[in-house]
């Protein structure tokens, strides 16, 4: 068990406070990558970064949703199993696009091996780490993800062309329509750091400014695709793991190369912790726990293994398929104490 | 424990795909050839570096290099025919150059082959592709490093230096199968060839440069020629450009690489391109109307000033004598389907206008500004 959040002095709270937004931010970047590779480029192809632009109230509204959700106190216990479970797919996205890149990058590689053993290293770290770990690594992996990413998009600048963003809706309005709506499921989880206990409150534009600017990064990595591959091509037959290393792949720099294939498989890493250690806090808030039990991270991480391990078509198919509905679930988990507190405020009143 | 964590993080920095194994343990191949038959065979042909004493010489096929080859049925059997018959496993990640013989690069699953190339593991995206006017095994085995130790090397260069000399397309295995057939701007080639090292060919009086390779009067220690272009009409090869062909391309696409051309008296004149042509597409009327303008800079030698007028009628000639070339050939390695996809908002309408036989029927247009400087 680790240590309770109330402990912390209000500065540390804080502090604490807008690790985890940035921890999100970086989450939401890391989702909205892995649903470019998943779904956008295959449905939706060049006009992706519309769908991603699409997507951007559904992260306002649920942030302002949650906060005001958080200022009615901690979430109802029935309602924690809820942004578990959205986080959970987050983490299974995750680690399901990082087994995809690992058997890309190593094709020799014994992928279910491989799969264990970062499910063993994971869950092992995860289950021991402090509550304040992840955070912290976030605010590091700013500086360690993001210059890499503008350098990778800047070497593609000279490989592609402008003329590969037309025709301008791609496929038609409505498939830019249903990628912005799936999309927006990448983007649930964004407000998670409003419900997780110990959060401190700090003002919306505090939480708001990394989401935008993560998926701001998420609109240009479509826009860098755009400009790198034609239409057809773009949503031509090809894995996740190269979609995920579309860049890499179209650039002949071998600097280029080695930023990307460590930028994602980080960014990737990054993502499957959070997603695991919030489901994990969630988990906690649902049995009644103050702070998240790190038994229930190291078991929801052998949860994902087999999706990962396993790679196949049906798989993806049925993650493809329930990515979108996260935004219902938090959407659920968010408005429902509102919802619940109105309803007992008109009760009040026709008992009056 | 964040600690931990943070290490694990930092070990992805170690992920970038190397392995770990001697080079005596597996074959690098830096040439890949691709034959074919009317049969639907298929011929493969590997060069690989060899650290073996008695292959470093001529009898080796070039210095320490050796060649492999394997046929079958289709592309995955002669694969698996050149694994089994390979002493090592063959590792393709650093291939240079992937070599078509003419048969195999005019086969209708062209396409299909190149995916298959790509689809191997681990397999050098980046590598060029070169067709080859004649069987690719011949091509492979004349490579060989003429300046420095090693071929990859030596290849990698040479293709660097003649594209930068605008003769030969600057393209690679990603490139040609992003746009072939998917793109926007068919794909152009390396075109190569063995040239007759004893005889060089026959001069175009006109232009020594409007020649295809094998018939270049030119000597050198390598047999190897790469001038010019394999055309592509979205399914296949379908013809040749010369090396001056090549050039002109090079100039509408804004290339650094100078054009030079001989005036009559016999000075010559070193032609660059301010920027890319401007290429619009007029769909609206039929026959569709193609338009090229294009602004050139034109260095003279001091006191030879050139007649601008009669050069700017000589290079608008030659321009829509290549469009009319390209045209026939149905490759739009110009980039006219660019300028036309602009036109469309959906995937939906711009299939409907069915470019192929619109850009094969269209008119063309050509405007020219010279501008000469001394110097």
């Amino acid at each position: 068990m680790t240590a309770a959040f109330p402990a912390l002095p209000d500065d540390r709270r804080a502090a604490l406070t807008r690790d985890r937004w940035l921890l999100s931010a970086l989450n939401l970047y890391a989702q909205a990558a892995v649903g470019l590779s998943l779904y956008l480029y295959g449905s939706v192809s060049t006009p992706g970064y519309l769908s991603v632009f699409l997507s951007v109230p559904v992260p306002v509204l649920l942030v302002l949703l949650a906060e005001r959700a958080a200022g009615m106190g901690p979430l109802p216990r029935a309602l924690c199993l809820l942004p578990a479970a959205v986080c959970l797919m987050d983490a299974q996205l995750a680690f399901f696009a990082l087994c995809a890149v690992l058997a890309d990058v190593m094709p020799d590689l014994n992928l279910p091996l491989a799969a264990a053993a970062y499910t063993a290293a994971l869950g092992a770290g995860l289950g021991g780490a402090s509550p304040y770990a992840l955070p912290r690594l976030a605010r590091l992996m700013v500086f360690l993800l993001i210059p890499p990413a503008l350098f990778c998009g800047a070497c593609a600048l000279g490989h592609g062309n402008a003329s590969h963003f037309f025709p301008l809706l791609g496929y038609g309005p409505e498939s830019i329509l249903r990628g912005g709506v799936w999309m927006s499921g990448a983007a649930a989880s964004a407000c998670c750091p409003h419900l997780l206990p110990g959060s401190a409150k700090l003002p919306p534009r505090a939480a708001l400014t990394p989401l935008l600017l993560a998926l701001l990064m998420g609109a240009l990595t479509a826009a860098v695709s755009a400009w790198l591959m034609p239409v057809y091509a773009l949503s031509g037959q090809r894995t996740l793991g190269w979609r995920m290393l579309l860049v890499a792949h179209m650039t002949p720099s071998v600097p280029c190369w080695s930023l990307a294939v460590a930028g994602v498989l980080m960014l990737l890493l990054l993502s499957v912790c959070a997603g695991v250690r919030r489901a994990a806090a969630f988990l906690g808030g649902f049995f009644g726990k103050k702070s998240d039990p790190g038994w229930a991270a190291a078991a929801l991480m052998l949860l994902l293994l087999p999706a990962g391990a396993l790679q196949t078509a049906p798989i993806r198919d049925f993650l493809i398929q329930a990515a979108p509905w996260r935004t219902v679930l938090m959407a659920a988990a968010a408005a429902a104490p509102c919802l619940g507190r109105r309803h007992g405020q008109s009760g009040r009143k026709d008992a009056a | 424990m964040k600690r931990l964590l943070a290490m694990l993080m930092l070990c992805a920095l170690c992920l970038c795909g190397c392995v770990s194994r001697q080079l005596e343990e597996e074959l690098l191949v830096i040439v890949l050839g691709v034959d074919a038959d009317a049969e639907q065979n298929i011929l493969l042909t590997v060069k690989v570096p060899s650290s073996a004493a008695e292959n470093k010489g001529e009898a080796g096929g070039g210095s320490g290099y050796l060649l492999f080859s394997a046929g079958g049925h289709g592309f995955a059997d002669a694969l698996a025919m050149l694994r089994s018959a390979a002493p090592r496993q063959l590792n393709f990640s650093q291939v240079r150059e992937i070599v078509f013989g003419d048969q195999a690069a005019r086969r209708a699953d062209f396409n299909l082959l190149l995916a298959q190339i790509d689809a191997i593991p681990r397999f050098r995206c980046s590598a060029a592709v070169i067709v080859c006017r004649e069987e690719a095994r011949a091509f492979a085995a004349a490579q060989k490093p003429d300046l420095g130790v090693r071929l990859s090397r030596y290849a990698d260069v040479t293709l660097s230096d003649s594209a930068g000399k605008g003769f030969t397309p600057n393209i690679n295995l990603c490139k040609t199968l992003r746009d072939l057939g998917t793109g926007f701007e068919d794909p152009l080639l390396i075109l190569g060839a063995l040239g007759n090292e004893n005889a060089p060919g026959e001069m175009n009086p006109e232009n020594v440069l409007d020649a295809l390779p094998g018939q270049l009067p030119r000597q050198g220690a390598s047999a190897i020629e790469m001038f010019g272009a394999a055309a592509t009409d979205g399914v296949c090869v379908s013809g040749y450009l010369t090396g001056y062909e090549m050039a002109l391309v090079h100039l509408a696409q804004g290339g650094d690489s100078a054009l030079t051309l001989r005036q009559e008296a016999g000075v010559p004149l070193h032609i660059t391109a301010r920027a890319p042509a401007r290429l619009t597409a007029e769909l609206q009327r039929s026959p569709a109307l193609l338009r090229m303008e294009l602004t050139c800079e034109v260095h003279y030698p001091p006191g030879h000033p050139p007649d601008a007028e009669a050069l700017k009628a000589t290079l608008e000639g030659d321009m829509k004598a290549l469009l009319a070339r390209l045209q026939a050939l149905r490759c739009d390695g110009m980039g006219f389907c660019c300028a036309a996809v602009r036109q469309f908002l959906t995937v939906r309408e711009w299939e409907a206008l069915g470019w192929r036989e619109v850009y094969a029927a269209a008119e063309t247009e050509i405007r020219v500004t010279v501008t000469c400087r001394e110097g």
